[in-house]
């Protein structure tokens, strides 16, 4: 008898993520997010804080007259801190809560924790935007990552264990 | 749609990169934007993909010594994106089949060659940069 015994009754540990058997195989959850989805929901979650990143610029700033300089009233604070807010907002409660970003829920993908399949929480958003800075450090190499990575993650998704699904 | 292999979205990134190439100098020049190298900016030691922006730039506009000057890089991810095209249209006439995941063996072989590329590109960098 060869151990361990071949029992077809055996339990089977649960794979919260089993892995896709290649490139033709049919979907199976989890189906990771692409790299062009995230940029996607990236570049739309940016769109959210233009306007008032725009109203900043344009309502807040102006030129002095004896000397030609830029200068900033009151506007330019108030509206850079809407922005943020705006930005903590979406990217880390909505995002933390649910899963998704406005961007991510316009383009379909969620952002979840690997061990659990579950939304990370305010916190860890907020900690895993700010390891971004890792992607970013090592010449964008890490944002580049989800392109030939097997589970599609970044840098920033490595250290804090989260991957986006679809 | 069925899921793109990795070279087919290295790829994808390339034809991105060659259409950012194009539109790139006119935004720079009206926003004043710029693409800087995060380590070369912290620590003053250039990264293996430095000069990559202004290769691209340089060789969407034909000036492929300019471009070979800055990172020779850019050769290869063109032609990767030029020889992904042809397979992906392959693919989608149904002359070529499906692609099929590689054996871990070529996967570490090719990881191998990636690490040699970016090692070579390091050491023309530190030599164009700070020599």
């Amino acid at each position: 008898m060869t151990y361990p015994p071949n029992n077809p009754y055996a339990q089977v540990p649960p794979q919260a993520y089993p892995t896709p058997q290649g490139y033709g195989a049919p979907a199976v959850a989890p189906s990771y997010a692409g790299w062009w989805q995230r940029v996607g929901a990236y570049l739309i979650d940016g769109l959210c804080v233009l306007p008032f990143s725009l109203l900043g610029i344009f309502l807040g700033q102006g030129t002095d007259e004896v000397t030609g300089a830029t200068t900033m009233n009151a506007l330019y604070p108030i509206f850079t801190l809407i922005g943020v807010a705006v930005f903590a907002y979406n990217r880390w409660f909505v995002a933390g809560k649910t899963g998704q970003s406005w961007g991510r829920k316009a383009i379909g993908i969620k952002l979840v924790a690997v061990s659990t399949g579950m939304p990370i929480g305010a916190g860890k958003a907020f900690v895993r935007d700010l390891a971004h800075f890792f992607d970013g450090i090592s010449c964008y190499i890490g944002y580049l990552f989800p392109i030939w990575d097997a589970k599609k993650q970044t840098f920033a998704d490595k250290m804090l264990s989260t991957v986006v699904v679809r | 749609m069925r899921e793109f292999s990795v070279p087919e979205r290295l790829g994808g990134f390339g034809a991105l990169v060659a259409v950012a190439a194009v539109a790139w100098p006119a935004v720079s020049a009206r926003t004043g934007a710029a693409l800087p190298c995060p380590l070369r900016t912290l620590t003053g030691v250039p990264c293996p993909a430095c000069g990559l922006t202004t290769a691209a730039v340089a060789f969407v506009r034909g000036e492929f010594g300019a471009a070979f000057h800055a990172n020779p890089l850019i050769f290869g991810l063109a032609g990767l994106t030029v020889a992904s095209g042809v397979l992906v249209a392959l693919r989608a006439g149904g002359v070529l089949g499906g692609p099929r995941p590689w054996s871990p063996e070529r996967r570490r072989r090719v990881g191998w060659l990636a690490a040699v590329l970016a090692t070579a590109s390091w050491l023309f960098q530190l030599h164009r940069l700070t020599v």
